[in-house]
Protein backbone atom coordinates (compact mmCIF):
# COMPACT_ATOMS: atom_id res chain seq x y z
CA UNK A 1 0.00 0.00 0.00
CA UNK A 2 1.49 3.16 -1.29
CA UNK A 3 1.56 6.28 0.99
CA UNK A 4 -1.27 8.13 -1.28
CA UNK A 5 -3.31 4.85 -0.75
CA UNK A 6 -2.73 4.49 3.08
CA UNK A 7 -3.69 8.01 3.50
CA UNK A 8 -6.61 7.83 1.76
CA UNK A 9 -7.59 5.02 3.48
CA UNK A 10 -7.11 6.86 6.61
CA UNK A 11 -9.39 9.85 5.25
CA UNK A 12 -12.06 6.93 4.60
CA UNK A 13 -12.13 5.74 8.54
CA UNK A 14 -12.86 9.11 8.71
CA UNK A 15 -15.59 9.30 6.70
CA UNK A 16 -17.33 6.38 8.14
CA UNK A 17 -16.64 8.05 11.46
CA UNK A 18 -19.46 10.46 10.83
CA UNK A 19 -21.10 8.40 8.31
CA UNK A 20 -21.54 5.85 11.26
CA UNK A 21 -21.15 6.71 14.82
CA UNK A 22 -20.58 10.07 15.11
CA UNK A 23 -22.44 12.00 13.30
CA UNK A 24 -25.31 9.70 11.11
CA UNK A 25 -26.30 10.05 7.47
CA UNK A 26 -23.85 13.32 7.64
CA UNK A 27 -21.24 13.88 4.79
CA UNK A 28 -17.52 14.67 5.51
CA UNK A 29 -14.92 14.47 3.08
CA UNK A 30 -11.53 15.66 4.25
CA UNK A 31 -9.95 16.92 1.12
CA UNK A 32 -6.34 17.58 2.27
CA UNK A 33 -4.33 14.26 3.35
CA UNK A 34 -1.21 16.48 3.87
CA UNK A 35 -3.23 18.39 6.41
CA UNK A 36 -4.32 15.06 7.84
CA UNK A 37 -1.28 13.39 7.47
CA UNK A 38 0.48 16.34 9.73
CA UNK A 39 -2.74 15.90 12.28
CA UNK A 40 -2.08 12.60 12.88
CA UNK A 41 0.67 10.50 13.91
CA UNK A 42 1.66 8.30 11.39
CA UNK A 43 4.82 7.17 11.40
CA UNK A 44 5.52 4.27 9.55
CA UNK A 45 3.65 3.80 6.00
CA UNK A 46 5.88 0.47 4.50
CA UNK A 47 4.35 -1.52 2.76
CA UNK A 48 3.05 -5.58 4.08
CA UNK A 49 6.44 -7.42 3.98
CA UNK A 50 7.15 -11.20 4.48
CA UNK A 51 8.51 -12.24 7.77
CA UNK A 52 11.86 -13.45 8.39
CA UNK A 53 11.00 -16.45 10.44
CA UNK A 54 14.43 -18.01 10.93
CA UNK A 55 14.68 -15.47 13.67
CA UNK A 56 12.06 -17.50 15.72
CA UNK A 57 13.58 -20.68 14.91
CA UNK A 58 12.12 -21.56 11.72
CA UNK A 59 14.09 -22.83 8.62
CA UNK A 60 13.67 -22.78 5.22
CA UNK A 61 10.93 -25.13 3.78
CA UNK A 62 12.67 -27.78 0.99
CA UNK A 63 8.75 -27.75 -0.80
CA UNK A 64 6.59 -24.42 -0.37
CA UNK A 65 8.52 -21.93 -1.66
CA UNK A 66 9.19 -18.92 0.76
CA UNK A 67 7.82 -20.79 3.36
CA UNK A 68 9.60 -22.33 6.74
CA UNK A 69 9.50 -25.19 8.71
CA UNK A 70 10.18 -25.29 12.59
CA UNK A 71 11.81 -27.47 15.19
CA UNK A 72 14.23 -30.51 14.35
CA UNK A 73 14.42 -32.31 10.83
CA UNK A 74 10.04 -32.87 10.44
CA UNK A 75 11.13 -34.92 7.21
CA UNK A 76 11.62 -37.33 9.39
CA UNK A 77 8.54 -37.27 11.28
CA UNK A 78 9.72 -35.66 14.31
CA UNK A 79 7.83 -33.53 16.63
CA UNK A 80 7.82 -29.81 17.70
CA UNK A 81 6.44 -26.24 18.37
CA UNK A 82 7.65 -22.77 18.24
CA UNK A 83 6.37 -19.19 18.31
CA UNK A 84 6.31 -16.28 15.69
CA UNK A 85 6.62 -12.98 17.03
CA UNK A 86 7.13 -12.03 20.39
CA UNK A 87 4.89 -9.60 23.34
CA UNK A 88 7.39 -6.89 22.83
CA UNK A 89 6.07 -6.96 19.28
CA UNK A 90 3.28 -7.21 19.54
CA UNK A 91 2.04 -4.17 22.13
CA UNK A 92 -0.02 -2.65 19.56
CA UNK A 93 -1.52 -5.45 17.38
CA UNK A 94 -0.20 -6.07 13.59
CA UNK A 95 -1.88 -6.88 10.33
CA UNK A 96 -1.00 -10.41 8.84
CA UNK A 97 -1.72 -12.66 6.16
CA UNK A 98 -0.82 -16.23 7.89
CA UNK A 99 -0.80 -18.98 5.52
CA UNK A 100 0.06 -22.44 6.62
CA UNK A 101 0.83 -26.65 5.43
CA UNK A 102 0.47 -29.29 7.55
CA UNK A 103 -0.46 -32.67 8.09
CA UNK A 104 0.23 -35.96 9.97
CA UNK A 105 -1.08 -36.98 13.22
CA UNK A 106 -1.45 -33.51 14.23
CA UNK A 107 -0.44 -29.75 13.22
CA UNK A 108 -1.96 -26.79 14.31
CA UNK A 109 -1.84 -23.25 14.24
CA UNK A 110 -2.96 -20.69 17.48
CA UNK A 111 -3.61 -17.27 16.11
CA UNK A 112 -4.88 -14.92 19.14
CA UNK A 113 -6.10 -17.80 21.50
CA UNK A 114 -7.76 -19.51 18.40
CA UNK A 115 -6.26 -23.24 17.78
CA UNK A 116 -6.51 -24.85 14.37
CA UNK A 117 -5.73 -28.24 12.71
CA UNK A 118 -3.88 -28.31 9.55
CA UNK A 119 -4.12 -31.32 7.57
CA UNK A 120 -3.44 -30.21 4.34
CA UNK A 121 0.39 -29.91 3.04
CA UNK A 122 0.01 -29.84 -0.72
CA UNK A 123 -2.98 -27.86 -1.95
CA UNK A 124 -5.39 -26.35 0.06
CA UNK A 125 -3.65 -24.23 2.54
CA UNK A 126 -5.08 -22.59 6.05
CA UNK A 127 -4.99 -18.89 5.76
CA UNK A 128 -5.46 -15.78 8.34
CA UNK A 129 -6.25 -12.43 7.55
CA UNK A 130 -6.10 -9.69 10.21
CA UNK A 131 -5.13 -8.47 13.26
CA UNK A 132 -2.41 -10.59 15.37
CA UNK A 133 -3.09 -9.19 19.09
CA UNK A 134 -0.58 -12.00 20.72
CA UNK A 135 2.29 -14.46 19.31
CA UNK A 136 1.85 -17.07 17.02
CA UNK A 137 1.83 -20.73 18.23
CA UNK A 138 2.16 -23.86 16.51
CA UNK A 139 2.66 -27.46 17.82
CA UNK A 140 3.06 -30.40 15.55
CA UNK A 141 3.91 -34.06 15.74
CA UNK A 142 4.53 -36.67 12.90
CA UNK A 143 4.43 -34.90 10.19
CA UNK A 144 4.85 -31.77 7.89
CA UNK A 145 4.23 -27.93 8.87
CA UNK A 146 5.28 -24.72 6.99
CA UNK A 147 4.10 -21.48 7.86
CA UNK A 148 4.70 -18.39 6.32
CA UNK A 149 3.88 -14.73 7.41
CA UNK A 150 3.00 -11.89 5.67
CA UNK A 151 2.65 -8.78 8.18
CA UNK A 152 2.81 -4.95 8.12
CA UNK A 153 5.88 -3.86 9.40
CA UNK A 154 3.92 -0.31 10.55
CA UNK A 155 1.32 -0.58 13.44
CA UNK A 156 -2.67 -1.06 11.36
CA UNK A 157 -4.39 1.91 11.07
CA UNK A 158 -6.33 3.35 13.52
CA UNK A 159 -9.70 3.08 14.06
CA UNK A 160 -12.08 5.52 12.94
CA UNK A 161 -12.92 6.79 16.29
CA UNK A 162 -9.63 6.79 17.32
CA UNK A 163 -8.49 8.58 14.36
CA UNK A 164 -11.04 11.45 14.84
CA UNK A 165 -10.26 11.36 18.96
CA UNK A 166 -6.57 11.71 17.75
CA UNK A 167 -7.41 14.43 15.19
CA UNK A 168 -9.40 16.71 16.97
CA UNK A 169 -7.66 16.06 20.07
CA UNK A 170 -4.56 17.38 18.47
CA UNK A 171 -6.24 20.05 16.52
CA UNK A 172 -8.43 21.16 19.89
CA UNK A 173 -5.35 20.63 22.56
CA UNK A 174 -7.80 18.27 24.13
CA UNK A 175 -10.24 21.27 24.26
CA UNK A 176 -7.92 23.83 25.76
CA UNK A 177 -7.36 25.42 22.52
CA UNK A 178 -8.70 29.41 22.38
CA UNK A 179 -6.75 30.54 19.39
CA UNK A 180 -8.97 29.65 16.02
CA UNK A 181 -7.85 32.22 14.02
CA UNK A 182 -8.25 30.83 10.30
CA UNK A 183 -9.20 27.22 11.94
CA UNK A 184 -11.29 25.96 9.24
CA UNK A 185 -10.33 28.22 6.30
CA UNK A 186 -10.49 26.75 3.10
CA UNK A 187 -7.48 29.17 2.43
CA UNK A 188 -6.95 32.57 1.88
CA UNK A 189 -3.33 34.94 2.48
CA UNK A 190 -5.74 36.87 4.77
CA UNK A 191 -5.87 34.34 7.20
CA UNK A 192 -2.85 31.98 8.14
CA UNK A 193 -2.72 30.41 10.81
CA UNK A 194 -0.12 27.29 10.90
CA UNK A 195 -1.49 24.10 12.21
CA UNK A 196 -5.01 24.68 10.76
CA UNK A 197 -7.07 23.04 8.63
CA UNK A 198 -6.86 24.13 5.12
CA UNK A 199 -9.37 23.19 2.00
CA UNK A 200 -12.29 22.08 4.40
CA UNK A 201 -14.40 20.98 1.66
CA UNK A 202 -17.71 19.50 3.97
CA UNK A 203 -20.82 20.44 4.47
CA UNK A 204 -20.05 20.31 7.81
CA UNK A 205 -17.53 20.27 10.66
CA UNK A 206 -17.68 18.13 13.91
CA UNK A 207 -15.17 18.76 16.24
CA UNK A 208 -14.89 16.80 19.48
CA UNK A 209 -14.81 19.91 21.69
CA UNK A 210 -17.34 22.42 21.83
CA UNK A 211 -15.12 25.86 19.90
CA UNK A 212 -14.56 28.63 22.54
CA UNK A 213 -12.26 31.19 20.63
CA UNK A 214 -10.74 34.21 21.81
CA UNK A 215 -9.73 34.80 18.29
CA UNK A 216 -12.15 33.58 15.73
CA UNK A 217 -10.81 35.78 12.71
CA UNK A 218 -11.46 34.22 9.56
CA UNK A 219 -12.47 31.02 11.74
CA UNK A 220 -14.69 29.38 8.72
CA UNK A 221 -13.83 31.50 5.96
CA UNK A 222 -13.75 30.40 2.62
CA UNK A 223 -15.52 27.31 3.74
CA UNK A 224 -18.04 27.29 0.48
CA UNK A 225 -19.73 24.22 1.07
CA UNK A 226 -20.27 24.95 4.72
CA UNK A 227 -23.87 24.30 4.96
CA UNK A 228 -24.27 24.49 8.98
CA UNK A 229 -21.88 25.79 11.52
CA UNK A 230 -20.84 24.01 14.09
CA UNK A 231 -21.50 25.52 17.88
CA UNK A 232 -19.53 27.70 19.03
CA UNK A 233 -19.31 29.48 22.51
CA UNK A 234 -18.37 32.97 21.20
CA UNK A 235 -18.35 34.94 24.70
CA UNK A 236 -14.57 35.09 25.07
CA UNK A 237 -14.14 36.29 21.74
CA UNK A 238 -13.16 39.97 20.89
CA UNK A 239 -12.54 39.53 17.33
CA UNK A 240 -15.01 37.74 14.78
CA UNK A 241 -13.91 39.47 11.66
CA UNK A 242 -14.24 37.71 8.40
CA UNK A 243 -15.38 34.77 10.04
CA UNK A 244 -17.87 33.94 7.73
CA UNK A 245 -16.48 35.15 4.51
CA UNK A 246 -17.52 33.65 1.71
CA UNK A 247 -19.20 30.70 3.45
CA UNK A 248 -21.44 30.22 0.41
CA UNK A 249 -23.88 27.62 1.27
CA UNK A 250 -24.85 29.10 4.65
CA UNK A 251 -28.23 29.32 4.82
CA UNK A 252 -28.91 29.65 8.51
CA UNK A 253 -26.58 31.51 11.39
CA UNK A 254 -27.08 31.99 14.87
CA UNK A 255 -27.65 32.53 17.66
CA UNK A 256 -24.50 34.16 18.48
CA UNK A 257 -23.29 35.62 22.06
CA UNK A 258 -20.97 38.14 21.74
CA UNK A 259 -20.45 40.10 24.65
CA UNK A 260 -16.74 40.78 24.31
CA UNK A 261 -16.76 41.14 20.70
CA UNK A 262 -15.45 44.68 19.20
CA UNK A 263 -14.41 44.13 15.66
CA UNK A 264 -17.09 42.77 12.97
CA UNK A 265 -15.09 43.44 9.82
CA UNK A 266 -16.32 41.70 7.21
CA UNK A 267 -17.56 38.99 8.75
CA UNK A 268 -20.16 37.87 6.67
CA UNK A 269 -18.73 39.04 3.29
CA UNK A 270 -20.28 36.88 0.42
CA UNK A 271 -22.43 34.79 2.56
CA UNK A 272 -24.50 34.91 -0.72
CA UNK A 273 -27.06 32.68 0.74
CA UNK A 274 -27.05 33.43 3.86
CA UNK A 275 -31.03 34.06 5.05
CA UNK A 276 -31.33 34.39 8.76
CA UNK A 277 -29.27 35.39 11.38
CA UNK A 278 -31.03 34.47 13.90
CA UNK A 279 -29.81 36.61 16.79
CA UNK A 280 -26.83 38.62 17.48
CA UNK A 281 -25.86 39.97 20.98
CA UNK A 282 -23.17 42.31 20.52
CA UNK A 283 -23.26 45.17 22.88
CA UNK A 284 -19.66 46.23 22.23
CA UNK A 285 -18.98 46.63 18.75
CA UNK A 286 -17.87 49.91 17.26
CA UNK A 287 -17.66 49.04 13.64
CA UNK A 288 -20.27 47.38 11.83
CA UNK A 289 -20.59 48.74 8.32
CA UNK A 290 -18.92 45.68 6.91
CA UNK A 291 -19.91 42.89 8.75
CA UNK A 292 -23.11 42.57 5.71
CA UNK A 293 -21.44 43.27 2.93
CA UNK A 294 -22.59 41.13 -0.36
CA UNK A 295 -25.66 39.15 1.27
CA UNK A 296 -28.21 40.11 -0.68
CA UNK A 297 -30.89 37.41 0.26
CA UNK A 298 -30.68 38.13 4.03
CA UNK A 299 -33.75 37.89 5.13
CA UNK A 300 -34.12 38.02 8.89
CA UNK A 301 -31.76 39.10 11.43
CA UNK A 302 -32.55 40.10 15.15
CA UNK A 303 -30.24 42.08 17.11
CA UNK A 304 -30.70 41.65 20.95
CA UNK A 305 -28.39 43.98 21.89
CA UNK A 306 -28.32 48.11 20.99
CA UNK A 307 -26.25 49.31 18.37
CA UNK A 308 -23.73 51.74 19.38
CA UNK A 309 -21.84 52.06 15.44
CA UNK A 310 -22.23 52.53 12.63
CA UNK A 311 -24.43 49.69 10.65
CA UNK A 312 -24.76 49.00 6.76
CA UNK A 313 -27.30 46.22 5.80
CA UNK A 314 -28.05 47.55 1.89
CA UNK A 315 -26.69 44.94 0.34
CA UNK A 316 -29.46 43.05 2.23
CA UNK A 317 -32.67 44.08 -0.48
CA UNK A 318 -34.83 41.07 0.69
CA UNK A 319 -34.92 42.16 4.81
CA UNK A 320 -38.42 41.55 6.50
CA UNK A 321 -40.38 44.65 8.23
CA UNK A 322 -39.65 42.82 11.43
CA UNK A 323 -36.20 42.67 10.93
CA UNK A 324 -36.39 46.53 9.71
CA UNK A 325 -38.33 47.41 12.58
CA UNK A 326 -35.53 45.71 15.12
CA UNK A 327 -32.65 47.29 13.40
CA UNK A 328 -34.43 50.52 13.82
CA UNK A 329 -35.27 49.83 17.50
CA UNK A 330 -32.47 48.60 18.62
CA UNK A 331 -29.95 52.08 17.22
CA UNK A 332 -28.79 53.52 20.27
CA UNK A 333 -30.97 56.38 22.00
CA UNK A 334 -26.96 57.74 23.09
CA UNK A 335 -24.98 57.39 20.28
CA UNK A 336 -24.28 60.35 18.60
CA UNK A 337 -22.66 61.15 14.66
CA UNK A 338 -23.75 57.43 14.02
CA UNK A 339 -25.80 56.20 10.25
CA UNK A 340 -27.35 53.57 9.75
CA UNK A 341 -28.00 52.39 6.04
CA UNK A 342 -30.69 50.71 4.75
CA UNK A 343 -31.58 49.66 0.61
CA UNK A 344 -33.91 51.41 -0.84
CA UNK A 345 -36.04 48.45 -0.81
CA UNK A 346 -36.93 48.94 3.07
CA UNK A 347 -37.97 52.41 2.23
CA UNK A 348 -41.70 52.76 3.84
CA UNK A 349 -41.24 49.28 5.48
CA UNK A 350 -40.39 50.95 8.77
CA UNK A 351 -43.13 52.96 11.00
CA UNK A 352 -42.65 56.59 10.27
CA UNK A 353 -42.97 57.68 14.04
CA UNK A 354 -40.21 55.32 15.06
CA UNK A 355 -37.89 56.54 12.30
CA UNK A 356 -38.88 59.59 13.73
CA UNK A 357 -38.07 59.15 17.08
CA UNK A 358 -33.73 58.14 16.36
CA UNK A 359 -33.37 62.09 15.82
CA UNK A 360 -29.76 61.27 17.16
CA UNK A 361 -28.76 58.75 13.70
CA UNK A 362 -28.75 59.39 9.75
CA UNK A 363 -30.36 56.92 8.22
CA UNK A 364 -29.16 56.46 4.77
CA UNK A 365 -31.10 54.45 1.73
CA UNK A 366 -28.87 53.42 -0.95
CA UNK B 1 -50.88 65.12 28.28
CA UNK B 2 -48.02 66.21 26.03
CA UNK B 3 -48.28 65.67 22.25
CA UNK B 4 -45.08 67.08 20.10
CA UNK B 5 -44.23 66.43 16.03
CA UNK B 6 -40.85 65.26 15.42
CA UNK B 7 -39.44 67.03 11.94
CA UNK B 8 -36.80 64.99 10.50
CA UNK B 9 -34.59 66.69 7.47
CA UNK B 10 -35.14 64.16 4.53
CA UNK B 11 -32.95 64.90 1.26
CA UNK B 12 -33.24 63.13 -1.58
CA UNK B 13 -30.82 62.35 -4.83
CA UNK B 14 -31.45 63.21 -8.39
CA UNK B 15 -31.57 60.03 -10.49
CA UNK B 16 -28.04 58.43 -11.30
CA UNK B 17 -26.90 60.81 -8.22
CA UNK B 18 -25.64 59.24 -4.99
CA UNK B 19 -25.71 61.99 -2.16
CA UNK B 20 -22.52 61.33 -0.04
CA UNK B 21 -20.53 64.00 2.91
CA UNK B 22 -17.78 61.68 1.87
CA UNK B 23 -18.22 59.23 4.85
CA UNK B 24 -22.15 58.16 4.21
CA UNK B 25 -23.31 57.35 1.02
CA UNK B 26 -27.39 57.20 -0.03
CA UNK B 27 -30.05 58.29 -2.46
CA UNK B 28 -32.55 59.24 0.09
CA UNK B 29 -30.77 60.17 3.81
CA UNK B 30 -32.65 61.22 6.98
CA UNK B 31 -30.37 63.53 8.83
CA UNK B 32 -29.80 63.55 12.39
CA UNK B 33 -30.62 66.62 14.19
CA UNK B 34 -27.10 67.66 14.37
CA UNK B 35 -26.52 67.08 10.60
CA UNK B 36 -27.21 70.06 8.00
CA UNK B 37 -28.19 70.00 4.00
CA UNK B 38 -24.67 71.67 3.01
CA UNK B 39 -22.68 69.22 4.10
CA UNK B 40 -24.20 66.91 1.75
CA UNK B 41 -23.28 66.92 -2.14
CA UNK B 42 -24.12 64.74 -5.49
CA UNK B 43 -22.10 62.36 -6.79
CA UNK B 44 -22.89 59.74 -9.89
CA UNK B 45 -23.06 55.85 -8.98
CA UNK B 46 -19.84 55.74 -11.04
CA UNK B 47 -18.14 57.62 -8.55
CA UNK B 48 -19.86 56.05 -5.74
CA UNK B 49 -18.64 52.54 -6.83
CA UNK B 50 -15.32 53.60 -7.33
CA UNK B 51 -15.57 54.39 -3.45
CA UNK B 52 -15.91 50.98 -2.80
CA UNK B 53 -13.93 48.17 -2.07
CA UNK B 54 -14.75 44.59 -1.34
CA UNK B 55 -12.27 42.21 0.00
CA UNK B 56 -10.62 42.28 3.77
CA UNK B 57 -6.55 43.40 3.84
CA UNK B 58 -4.77 42.00 6.44
CA UNK B 59 -3.65 45.81 6.83
CA UNK B 60 -7.72 45.63 7.64
CA UNK B 61 -7.86 43.43 10.65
Amino acid sequence: MTTAERLTQIAGNVQNVYDSGIDSGRECMLSNLDDLKSSVSITDLSNTQSVDITQYGGQASTVHDGFYNFGADFDNFGSGSGTIFTAAELTTPKQCTITAYGNGNYASITINGQLTTITDYTSTPFVFSGLVTSPISFDYQFGECDIKVDAQTSNPLPSGTELYNALWDSFQNSGNRTNYRGMISQGSSNVPNPGSFGGWMSKYIIPKYVIKPLDSYGIFSFCENLIQAPTVDFTITTKIDSAFFKCESLKRVGPLDLPSALSFGYTFLRCSNLETISSIYAPKVTDWTKAFMQCPLLKNITFAADIIANIDLHWSTLLTPASLTNIVTKLSATATGKTLTLPTTAVGKIDSSLLASKTNWTIAYL
Amino acid sequence: MTTSTITRTVITADDGKVLTNGVIYGTEIILSDTESPETYREITVEEYQATQSEEPTESEE
